[in-house]
């Protein structure tokens, strides 16, 4: 039951009546069966183990908070950590490492004996066990107490419109949350609703749309060369960034309908201007969550220069990894580590000259310009791992991006390049349409949030932009393509 | 007075309310009329794409009503099969094939109750095949019928039943459900495009359309063709046939249906070619039991079955060069079905003749 389905409409529509039908006490209760229906739905056997790994770290996070010793706090959390980690190890990485580990004892002639297993992944399970993690070492620092009602706390971990994809939340941010006596606010369901289309609209109108010109070039990329392969790789930048931001726009949406406040997640990312600042906009809940609980606690930027990069290139090594059990997303959080150690480097080279010389002056909006078009275009290369099926894939198209980029400023060349991956000139207005509006609404929310803009508009003004998302959704929306409805990163 | 500052706030609410609600209305009306205006344009590009189906539906609703006798329902192999032209003039009766592609028997059902809406037939005859017994979900042949139906409770009942949940807004919705046509459409108005086609014009229906929901085909089916599903295959094994739950939930809708309403239903096989047939039985399916589930539905219910396949078996009535494919009746093939069922209809002494 994805988000952009009519089955996913008719299965909110009836919670969200049933929610604000009922007492206000009994409220978290729909929400938990509903939270558990949507589960069950993809999987039964799955929504047990979700249930006995929520179980036990209630359990654990109550025996942490009783704790005064800090060695059997630390125990306890330990207990917890393995659970945790251990279930994604099992269902996500064993295989992963197994085929690796297999791969050298063959190269050795050592027969390797351990099979591997034959699991599905469980749905979010690589964002559920990170917020119960998060959780956990929050109790363990004192940061909150453990919750105290189970059912509270089976809600938080499996709260549906967040449990396929994030946003991952922090228990003080979002367990007091169901606490709260709410009315139905109108303001708060027309601002969700807001939100609900503009992800849809970056979902199905731009991210599904793109997913079949990059398909066809990233599935078979040995056919392609060239300039064919950077406009592919600069649309699944789009593709990516509309995908998960639309999922996560949807999911912020539709807890701010049932009265919900859910961490942003996005912010607006390729206008960042540096790669630090890429990841203080790009997947927000993530990076914070490997800041507070990885970066830190190794030392953060408290230890030595050289320790500290190390640290920055673990983060992101395991960041990679927590996306996929492949090489190719370790690659990939490999090289934006790289990316963070050159820029501290330069940052501390330039003794802040080049800070000096940055300061406001007539050039600065072209300076700005400048670097994010270099912060983009960085970001955009390690898409390139990212998206690529194998390290292979990712190295031929690494080594053939530049072959024809002469070509780059001739229309007839670009034309016949646009029409090998199926874009004709009028398919062209269809892509390109939709990503100008992109555009636009992102010049728009430097100021403003997009409810902000949109509700405070006169009801012409508010009604067309209404219209020309749904419209657009409609017309240009590459919908009726199996391969392009799956959110990608629900795969995480 | 010390009321009036609540009942103020309460109406004040009810008010608010009431905006809210008509505001909700105007959006979804505008949004219907855009959709609407939005849909035709995209639709009418589909060009070739034109269909029998609205044609039949065309001329069934102009009609006289309570003017037709004998009702057919089915796939293609009903439309292919039985010519009511043919019907007519054997049997002196009125007759008219509402048979759709790949019609399952949950859209023969809802195409049967909106004939009723119209018609008091007292005959139908239900085409029975087999391979459309199944939960295939396409979405092209189901919405034939339901555009071309009037509005009505079986047009409904035909969206929430025939239709699955994600089919239903493209079902609802001709902008969504033509908006692949969105390039075409930007290049026709760059005066580049296919051009429109307009509704329904008798001028340029489709050619094989013959009338009264016939349609005819009078290619004659390539040997090698009819049996290429088995080609290679040295080895004999057959399956048996898995016949869909929710499909024969509806064939039995359909028996009930006619009894409540006095119509004498009859139950029809169309033959396949008879190459074909014979290497289906070796390799695909066992046809006995494809046949024994329908006679003990018949039986049970005291209806006539005729199954074409096996008579064509014992009496050679057909050869393959009656065939289009390997599964549909050609317009020579039709003929003579429709003469052998006719007479057949005649000879039994059939209720309308009684009642005559």
């Amino acid at each position: 039951m994805i988000f952009s389905t009519i089955r996913f409409v008719i299965f909110f529509s009836i919670t969200f009546l049933m929610y604000y039908t009922v007492k206000g006490k009994y409220r978290w209760l729909i929400l938990l069966s509903a939270s558990y229906f949507y589960y069950i739905s993809w999987s039964f056997k799955y929504a047990i183990l979700l249930l006995a790994t929520t179980s036990i770290s209630f359990v654990l996070a109550k025996f942490m908070d009783r704790e005064k010793n800090s060695s059997s706090k630390k125990r306890y959390l330990c207990l917890s950590l393995m659970l945790n980690l251990g279930i994604l190890f099992i269902f996500k990485y064993f295989n992963f490492f197994n085929d690796t580990i297999g791969l050298v004892l063959t190269k050795m002639n050592i027969p390797q004996i351990i099979p591997n297993f034959k699991l599905l992944m469980p749905l979010g399970v690589s964002f559920y066990t990170f917020q119960i993690i998060g959780y956990m070492i929050d109790v363990y620092r004192g940061k909150i107490r453990a919750e105290k009602n189970f059912g509270v706390f089976a809600l938080f971990v499996s709260f549906f419109p967040q449990i396929v994809a994030g946003p991952i939340q922090r228990g003080n941010e979002f367990l007091h949350q169901f606490y709260q006596k709410r009315q139905m606010n109108l303001v708060k369901v027309k601002e969700g609703l807001i939100l609900i289309l503009w992800g849809l609209f970056k979902k199905i109108a731009i991210s599904d749309k793109l997913a079949v010109y990059v398909n066809k070039v990233y599935d078979n990329p040995y056919d392609y060369s060239g300039i064919i392969l950077i406009v592919a790789t600069f649309l699944f930048s789009i593709q990516l960034y509309c995908d998960f931001s639309g999922y996560s726009d949807m999911a912020i949406g539709y807890a701010k309908i049932l009265g919900f406040e859910l961490k942003s997640n996005f912010d607006r990312p390729y206008f960042a201007k540096s790669i630090q600042e890429f990841w203080r906009r790009w997947h927000i809940s993530l990076s914070t969550w490997f800041r507070d609980y990885l970066y830190i606690p190794l030392g953060g930027n408290r230890v030595s220069r050289i320790r500290s990069y190390l640290n920055i290139f673990i983060v992101f090594l395991l960041s990679g990894l927590w996306h996929g059990a492949n090489w190719t997303y370790i690659v990939w959080g490999a090289l934006h580590g790289l990316y963070l150690i050159v820029f501290q480097l330069l940052k501390k080279a330039d003794n802040g000259y080049i800070l000096k010389k940055l300061q406001p002056n007539k050039f600065q909006k072209l300076k700005d310009l400048i670097h994010t078009v270099i912060t983009f275009s960085i970001v955009t290369f390690a898409w390139i791992f990212f998206r690529a099926n194998k390290i292979s894939d990712a190295i031929y198209i690494v080594k053939n991006l530049f072959t024809d980029v002469g070509y780059i400023f001739d229309i007839h060349y670009m034309g016949k390049v646009l029409i090998g991956i199926g874009l004709t000139k009028y398919d062209c207005f269809l892509v390109f349409i939709p990503i100008f509006i992109l555009f636009v609404m992102h010049i728009v929310q430097k100021e403003n949030t997009l409810t902000e803009f949109i509700i405070n508009k006169p009801l012409i003004i508010r009604w067309g932009i209404y219209y020309l998302l749904i419209f657009s959704i409609i017309l240009l929306g590459g919908y009726g393509n199996a391969e392009s409805t799956q959110f990608i990163y629900s795969q995480f | 007075m010390q009321n009036q500052p609540s009942l103020y706030i309460h109406s004040s609410k009810k008010l608010n309310h009431t905006i809210i609600i008509l505001k909700l209305f105007l959006f979804m009306a505008i949004f219907l009329l855009l959709d609407f205006w939005l849909g035709n344009e995209l639709k009418n590009i589909e060009g070739a794409k034109d269909t029998y189906a609205k044609y039949k539906w065309h001329e069934f609703y102009n009609m006289p009503e309570k003017s037709i006798d004998i009702v057919f329902l089915g796939s293609s192999h009903a439309y292919r099969s039985f010519d009511p032209f043919v019907f007519d003039k054997e049997i002196g009766l009125k007759s008219f094939n509402m048979g759709s592609p790949l019609q399952k028997p949950v859209e023969s059902y809802y195409v049967l109750k909106e004939t009723l809406e119209y018609q008091n037939p007292k005959v139908v005859v239900f085409d029975v095949y087999w391979a459309i017994f199944n939960n295939e979900k396409y979405f092209s042949t189901k919405i034939w019928n339901f555009d071309s139906m009037k509005p009505s409770t079986a047009k409904l009942g035909y969206l929430i039943n025939v239709f699955d949940t994600d089919q239903y807004l493209s079902a609802l919705f001709k902008s969504i459900r033509y908006h692949e046509n969105t390039s075409a459409y930007i290049k026709l108005l760059a005066g580049k495009g296919l051009t429109k086609v307009t509704e329904i014009d008798y001028n340029n229906k489709p050619q094989n359309y013959k009338g009264k929901g016939f349609v005819i085909e009078n290619k004659i089916a390539d040997q090698g063709d009819i049996v290429k599903e088995f080609k290679g295959r040295v080895k004999e094994s057959t399956s048996q046939f898995k016949w869909d739950e929710k499909q024969m939930r509806y064939f039995e809708k359909i028996i009930k249906l006619c009894k409540e309403k006095d119509i004498e239903l009859i139950l029809v096989t169309a033959p396949v070619a008879p190459s074909y047939f014979d290497a289906m039985q070796k390799y695909k399916y066992d046809y006995k039991d494809i046949h024994n589930k329908v006679k003990e539905i018949a039986l049970r219910n005291n209806l006539k079955y005729i199954d074409y396949n096996l008579k064509n078996s014992k009496e050679g009535l057909f050869s393959d060069k009656d065939f289009s494919d390997n599964n549909h009746l050609n317009y020579q093939g039709a003929q003579k079905i429709s003469f052998f069922l006719a007479k057949e209809l005649k000879e039994d002494n059939l209720k309308l003749y009684r009642k005559k």
